[in-house]
């Protein structure tokens, strides 16, 4: 197959079997150079199964894909070069210190030490570099975890719910931390099953629902797509009305009720990502 | 296969394991028992050998004796006096040397030499007593002479077979055999078992390293750990005694065989609190032989049972070898068993690996 000199990663038919169970079925896309792409789903969904397809770390039961140009069955040793992966689980050695953590990946990469204190700078640890990960907070695990997987200088960076789990404010770091790379021009791709993250990240998402892909668009085409525009308004008698900005007759309402001089406030709703994944799988993504 | 990927997993696996406690513990333990066996009995460490002689000839045997380091030589007046004087004076042992002794070795003959044993003194002094006769024998007397040995306070014959293997080599052995099946059944699976445990394994994956990499990376970390423990229970222990070239051999063959035991076990195990509850069972199964096969003539049955399990033909060998005794012919066929063992739980290990990973 030829891929296209822009395209980062491409998905044909990936299948994957567990003991008789599909966990990923037949799923297809493509994520472009520079593009952060976000799959989407609840638990369950096959988006570990899937970032572990396209990591090499898991044979496809059917299917291809081609990451970084290579491969991901064929050319598994091309590839590892090319890719870093935040996983799921803070997989650190937690008896080793954050540098030792680095610089045996490192040594794995054949990546020059010094790299190892440009990283542990990037992401804020250098001062508690030498301390065991044993005593790191989640969030610090977390940066930690990135930078590991930016220490080879990888084209394409795989996040797996590199949220999950963590406080508000030490997530919101990690997202400006995933935002920074985007704009340096690392393809990312991320799966989350926080709604408001893939919106505020992505380019692209992707829902998956029991291994399919249900929908795949930009956010705002999603939500224009299968969402509602809708105005929330509250009447001066106290009284509170969803009028729908698509809807003709609540329109022409609208206008009654501005004329009459009947509105106390009005505030425009426009539909969330989750509203669209509920609408498209009839279940939400926390369940 | 990639080196690099291969030393890294083994250097850091080195380091790591060194800061885990529970592997610390079963590094660890062996030496301490050894120091501890040390302090118990002390006299084992005594290098110093008396040797009572009768040489009415003034052979150069004797003179060659003299010369090596902690040797005391004390002459007696005849043959009757050489038993009395090694009684007396605690001596592990005596010779009586014709007075024509070195002429009828000139003249390519093959004369007879009586060397007492003193059965009084502890056994590894004893044996090296004779090894030193047979060597010094064999250099300055081709072809040898021929030794008779006689005994002097000889045990009765139930004692004899149990002095055969006197309570210092069966410690030996069991510390011998016990770093092998500590680090095999317990320190390569728990290596294997953490990477699983806390999904390091995952980020190995996901590198350049295959799982062949990371396993060969374990297995030859636990074979330097293994061969440490080793190195130092046996230099500890005088274990270079005996026949050491096929001591040497059966310990190096006896920690190839443990490591795809353990590799095979950190396959089964899933988390460590598993291989900490089932861990030590196959550590008893290896450690059993070197507890009931050695100083005791085992029933027909017991012996059978004992054949099924690999260490049994190591701990022979063992016995054998530490005892001076364990020609290649004798121990050929254990350590060939050995050998083929080792290649079958390879090849298992190989195979069960390649199956989880798919």
């Amino acid at each position: 197959m030829t891929i296209k000199e822009n395209t980062a990663i491409v998905a044909e038919n990936l299948t994957r079997d567990f003991n008789g169970l599909r966990a990923v079925d037949g799923i297809s896309f493509t994520v472009e150079k520079g593009e952060v792409f976000g799959l989407l789903g609840p638990n369950g969904a096959g988006k570990t199964t899937t970032i572990r397809m396209l990591t090499g770390q898991l044979l496809p039961t059917q299917g291809r894909a081609w990451v970084a140009g290579y491969d991901v069955q064929s050319e598994r040793k091309l590839l590892q070069p090319e890719i870093g992966v935040v996983f799921e689980h803070q997989n650190l050695y937690e008896r080793m210190s954050g540098r030792e953590n680095l610089a045996f990946a490192a040594r794995l990469y054949a990546v020059d030490g010094n790299r190892v204190n440009e990283v542990l700078k990037q992401v804020g640890l250098h001062g508690c570099a030498n301390d065991s990960v044993k005593k790191y907070s989640n969030g610090m695990k977390q940066r930690l975890l990135i930078a590991r997987a930016l220490l080879h200088q990888p084209k394409i960076l795989f996040l797996d719910e590199p949220t999950s789990g963590l406080d508000p404010d030490i997530a919101r770091e990690i997202r400006r931390l995933i935002a920074e790379m985007a704009s340096q021009g690392l393809t990312v791709f991320l799966t989350t099953h926080y709604m408001e993250e893939a919106d505020q990240l992505s380019q692209r998402v992707a829902f998956l629902n029991h291994g399919r892909i249900v929908a795949l668009d930009t956010p705002e085409r999603l939500k224009v797509a299968h969402g509602q525009r809708t105005l929330k308004v509250k009447l001066v008698d106290g009284q509170l009305l969803t009028l729908s900005l698509d809807d003709p007759d609540d329109g022409r309402y609208l206008g009654e009720l501005v004329t009459a001089g009947q509105i106390l406030t009005l505030h425009s709703e426009e539909a969330t990502l989750e509203d669209v994944f509920i609408k498209l799988t009839g279940r939400g993504i926390a369940e | 296969m990639n080196t690099r990927v291969i030393l890294a997993i083994m250097r850091k696996d080195i380091m790591d394991a060194i800061k885990n406690q529970f592997i610390l513990g079963f590094l660890v333990m062996p030496i301490l028992v050894s120091l501890i066996f040390k302090v118990v009995f002390p006299n084992l460490n005594t290098d110093s050998l008396t040797i009572v002689v009768y040489n009415p000839g003034e052979s150069r045997l004797v003179t060659a004796l003299q010369e090596l380091p902690d040797i005391q030589i004390l002459a007696a007046d005849s043959d009757t006096q050489v038993v009395e004087s090694t009684r007396e004076n605690q001596a592990v042992g005596g010779l009586v040397i014709p007075a024509a002794f070195d002429s009828s070795v000139d003249a390519g003959e093959q004369p007879e030499l009586t060397a007492y044993l003193n059965y009084g003194q502890d056994e590894i002094k004893r044996r090296t007593f004779q090894r030193l006769v047979q060597q010094q024998v064999v250099t300055l007397t081709p072809p040898p002479a021929n030794i008779v040995w006689a005994a002097i306070d000889a045990p009765s014959a139930a004692e004899a077979q149990a002095s055969n293997y006197l309570a210092e080599n069966f410690i030996l052995v069991v510390m011998l055999v016990f770093p092998m099946a500590t680090v095999g059944a317990m320190m390569i699976p728990l290596l294997l078992i953490e990477e699983k445990e806390k999904r390091t394994l995952s980020f190995l994956l996901a590198s350049p390293a295959s799982i062949t990499d990371v396993v060969i990376g374990k297995a030859l970390t636990g074979l330097m750990y293994s061969l440490t423990i080793t190195g130092v229970v046996v230099a500890l222990n005088q274990g270079w005694q005996g026949n050491w070239p096929i001591t040497f051999l059966a310990l190096i063959l006896g920690l190839l065989f443990t490591v795809p035991v353990g590799l095979l076990i950190g396959a089964f195990f899933r988390n460590a609190m598993q291989l900490n509850t089932w861990g030590t069972v196959p550590i008893m199964l290896l450690l059993l032989p070197s507890w009931i096969a050695t100083g005791q003539v085992l029933s027909p049955l017991l012996e059978a049972i004992m054949r099924l399990i690999p260490t049994y033909y190591l701990v022979d060998t063992l016995n054998l070898s530490l005892a001076g005794e364990g020609s290649l012919a004798q121990v050929g066929g254990n350590l060939a068993i050995l050998s083929g063992c080792t290649v079958v739980a390879f090849a298992a290990a190989i195979w069960v690996l390649r199956w989880a990973r798919e």
